[in-house]
């Protein structure tokens, strides 16, 4: 389960932003560096396929074997992390995870079990804007996580975190990916998270 | 405090005043003759004879019940339609050129609306059996929804490019999607429960107006039942004074209505609610998509050609010569319409213009001044700098929108006669001052709405740095925040001069009829015999608005290309 960027190029205005050609394999991290306005977003973008229709993209990414390049986000199966958690405040914790599932099978218990295993479990039905920065971290990548994703995209999302919970959140991320075997892509100005991901580098 | 910042803050008390106090008079001035008395007529006593009166009116369960099937009806159609198409142009770019198409007709005037549904559907034998003039209101519907479907579009559309929460909603929207929501679902679940948040208080309105409007269902209402608030414009207007009575009796059951079908409205949408956060958490990826897409396809095709036949029929029609029912063209074509009626028009004219650019000024003068006390209120601004950062609304937000949206809930119909009746025992003679009154209480909020969100949006350091450099609050105002703001000016006060045209009731009651306006001509007229003079009022009625928001749009583009050369 692989993700490929193959002669992946962005242009907008004639102007080619980039051109990217990497292979993630699973449970690996790949992390893109490069200064402001290099394209690193535009690239996640074009593998989410949410590319403003100024840009024009060529090239290929491969997700397991198939092509996505043409396949409508919401069918790509690729999970995004964003700078920041973007819980819907309309929704508890325990169903902002909820939403995120495929199908209905015991949602109720799964819930449950996955708030116990980052140590939330008696927050289920509490408000999201009544959690700490580090909770909101866990409970987006829960609900990320419940939509069974083939690949991960991480737009910064320690950034807003403050150093030590930084350490504690990143290591949790990475070692989920690892364990579930999901290809990703992290986008960061960190030096430490660079660090800490282990895997291969990209400069725009 | 200095003397501008006091005089900002007592401008912005007036505003709360002038908002609160005629709905409050005219209310209480339809309570005394409802109970009986109203002794310029002879009545000194209070009794119940008018309210056994008034229910002794024939047919009034379907009186009543044809004014809330309307209402109701016109209301659940356009917010159902309205999200239809904000969700298309929210998740698919080509659809957002849609904003232009429906401007024209959020700028129309509701009397012009009906009366080009006329022209457009009487000829043709197989519509016109049923409709207009229908016992069921599906006329009164249809011409309502043409209407308020552009005005709930916008008014999301402004809640939407709120830059805070637009940056919240477009990352749910994202996640939606990247969780493997189709776009139009990911809309309805994450985007929606927020939007309708804050759109209630439009819907309230257009709930509140459709119950009450008069123009509408004057013009294409049935004969033989009409809705409740014609009804009492016709025992008002009836050369039986003692009907003002039980008119008055019907104004304040207007009134209730109103309140008993809003209440109607959020016990419904706390149900709806319930089984919404169902449809939400269904995990279904797809829910809603197809009907909404078509919904929003289908309408959005609907209106362009409803507004191209509108347009080019009604255009046709004022230079007919004859034409008979049935005939796809008119037998030839004439200019003698556009004479007569341009020749009849001028003084209309006038007094349209006079009165639209007269109360816009006001309002926008009264907005700015009251949207400056604001930052300079220590607990607004920092409301104000709260919503900036969450895009939320606080109870003070809340509250003072209420009071900004209270002459949109309560019927016209219900306070403008009682209205009246203080005006003409307060200052008999200044007629002009009444009109203006009446209108200047419509065009306010929609001016201090369309100026708002600019005018929050401005830095605070702008002012600080100004200061700094030795500029009076006074001077900061005029030099360095109305400029900034000015396209907004412009528009709002385009948007102050098109809700001014429009007004049919205010206008007639307040001036009792001495004051006449292109927009209670075209009304009056249609009753007349000539359809054709009719589409000429009709075109110049929808035409003036239009010329002053291109005006409007002309000044800000020149004022920008100059400060940018």
């Amino acid at each position: 389960m692989a993700l490929e960027l193959i002669d992946l190029s962005v242009t907008k205005d004639k102007h080619a932003l980039f051109n990217v050609n990497a292979r993630v394999e699973p449970g690996k991290v790949l992390s893109v560096l490069g200064a402001s306005g290099s394209g690193k977003s535009t690239l996640l973008n074009a593998v989410t396929g949410q590319l403003e229709s100024v840009f024009t993209v060529k090239g290929d990414i491969v997700l397991n074997g198939e092509s996505i390049i043409e396949v409508p986000t919401y069918q790509r199966r690729v999970g995004v992390l964003f700078q920041d958690a973007l819980l819907f405040e309309h929704l508890t914790v325990g169903e902002n995870i909820e939403f995120g599932f495929r199908n209905r099978k015991n949602t109720q218990q799964s819930v449950a079990q996955l708030l116990g295993e980052v140590e939330m479990q008696d927050m289920q039905h509490r408000s999201v804007s009544s959690l700490s920065g580090g909770q909101q971290a866990r409970v987006a990548l829960l609900r990320t996580m419940a939509s069974e994703p083939k690949a991960m995209l991480l737009d910064e999302p320690f950034s807003k975190l403050d150093t030590q919970l930084r350490a504690k959140v990143r290591e949790w991320v990475f070692s989920t990916v690892k364990v579930q075997n999901i290809p990703t892509i992290m986008v960061t100005h960190d030096a430490e998270d660079v660090d800490a991901a282990n895997g291969d580098i990209i400069q725009l | 405090m200095s003397p501008f910042e006091r005089f900002s803050h007592a401008v912005k008390q007036a505003m709360i005043i002038l908002l609160v106090f005629p709905v409050l008079a005219g209310t209480f001035g339809v309570i005394l003759p409802a109970a009986g008395f109203f002794p310029a007529l002879g009545f000194n006593t209070v009794d119940t004879q008018a309210i056994h009166a008034f229910f002794a009116t024939p047919e009034l369960v379907s009186i009543i019940g044809l004014t809330l099937l309307t209402g109701v009806g016109a209301t659940l159609f356009s917010l159902v339609i309205s999200i239809a198409l904000v969700a298309v142009v929210y998740c698919y770019r080509p659809f957002s050129s849609t904003k232009r198409l429906l401007a024209p007709l959020l700028v129309l005037p509701h009397g012009a609306v009906a009366l080009a549904l006329i022209f457009l559907l009487s000829p043709t034998p197989w519509i016109g059996e049923w409709f207009p003039y229908d016992n069921y209101g599906v006329s009164i519907i249809f011409a309502l929804v043409i209407k308020e479907v552009p005005f709930l579009f916008f008014m999301s559309q402004s809640v939407l490019a709120q830059s805070a929460l637009n940056k919240q909603l477009s990352g749910y929207y994202r996640t939606g999607l990247s969780l493997g929501y189709t776009p139009i679902t990911a809309f309805l679940k994450l985007v929606l429960p927020s939007l309708y948040q804050r759109i209630r208080l439009p819907v309230f309105a257009v709930l509140a107006y459709a119950i009450s409007c008069v123009e509408i269902p004057l013009v294409l209402g049935s004969n033989n039942i009409p809705t409740l608030s014609v009804a009492i414009v016709h025992w008002f207007n009836n050369v039986d004074l003692a009907l003002r009575l039980p008119a008055s009796v019907g104004a304040i059951v207007l009134m209730l209505l109103c309140i008993v079908a809003l209440l109607l409205w959020r016990g419904s949408e706390q149900i709806i609610g319930h089984y919404y956060q169902r449809f939400v958490l269904n995990l279904n990826r797809a829910g809603g998509q197809l009907p909404l897409l078509i919904l929003g396809t289908v309408s959005l095709i609907g209106f362009t050609i409803l507004i191209l036949a509108l347009v080019s029929f009604t255009g046709v029609l004022s230079f007919a010569t004859y034409w008979t029912s049935g005939s796809v063209l008119p037998q030839g074509i004439t200019g003698l319409n556009w004479s007569v009626g341009l020749a009849a028009m001028q003084t209309p004219l006038l007094n349209s213009l006079i009165l639209a650019l007269c109360t816009s000024c006001v309002a926008v003068v009264v907005s700015l001044l009251a949207l400056e006390s604001e930052v300079k209120n220590e607990v607004t601004s920092k409301v104000v700098s709260r919503l900036m950062k969450r895009g939320g609304s606080s109870g003070y937000e809340k509250r003072f929108t209420l009071i900004l949206f209270i002459p949109l809930l309560v019927p016209g119909v219900a306070f403008l006669f009682g209205l009246v009746w203080l005006q003409q025992l307060v200052f008999p003679e200044r007629l002009w001052l009444s009109v203006g009154l009446s209108h200047l209480i419509y065009v306010l909020p929609y001016v201090f709405f369309s100026l708002a969100h600019s005018y929050r949006q401005i830095d605070p350091r702008y002012g600080q740095m100004a200061q700094s450099l030795g500029y009076s609050p006074f001077r900061v105002f005029i030099h360095v925040k109305l400029p900034l703001v000015f396209p907004s000016i412009a528009f709002a006060f385009a948007m102050g001069c098109a809700i001014s045209l429009s007004q049919y009731l205010p206008t007639l009651l307040s001036s009792g009829g001495q004051i006449a306006t292109v927009t209670t001509e075209a009304i009056a007229l249609a009753a007349g015999s000539s359809k054709r003079l009719n589409a000429v009022y009709v075109i110049v009625q929808g035409l003036l608005p239009l010329v002053i928001f291109m005006a409007a749009w002309a000044i800000a583009q020149s004022f920008y290309a100059r400060k940018t050369k």
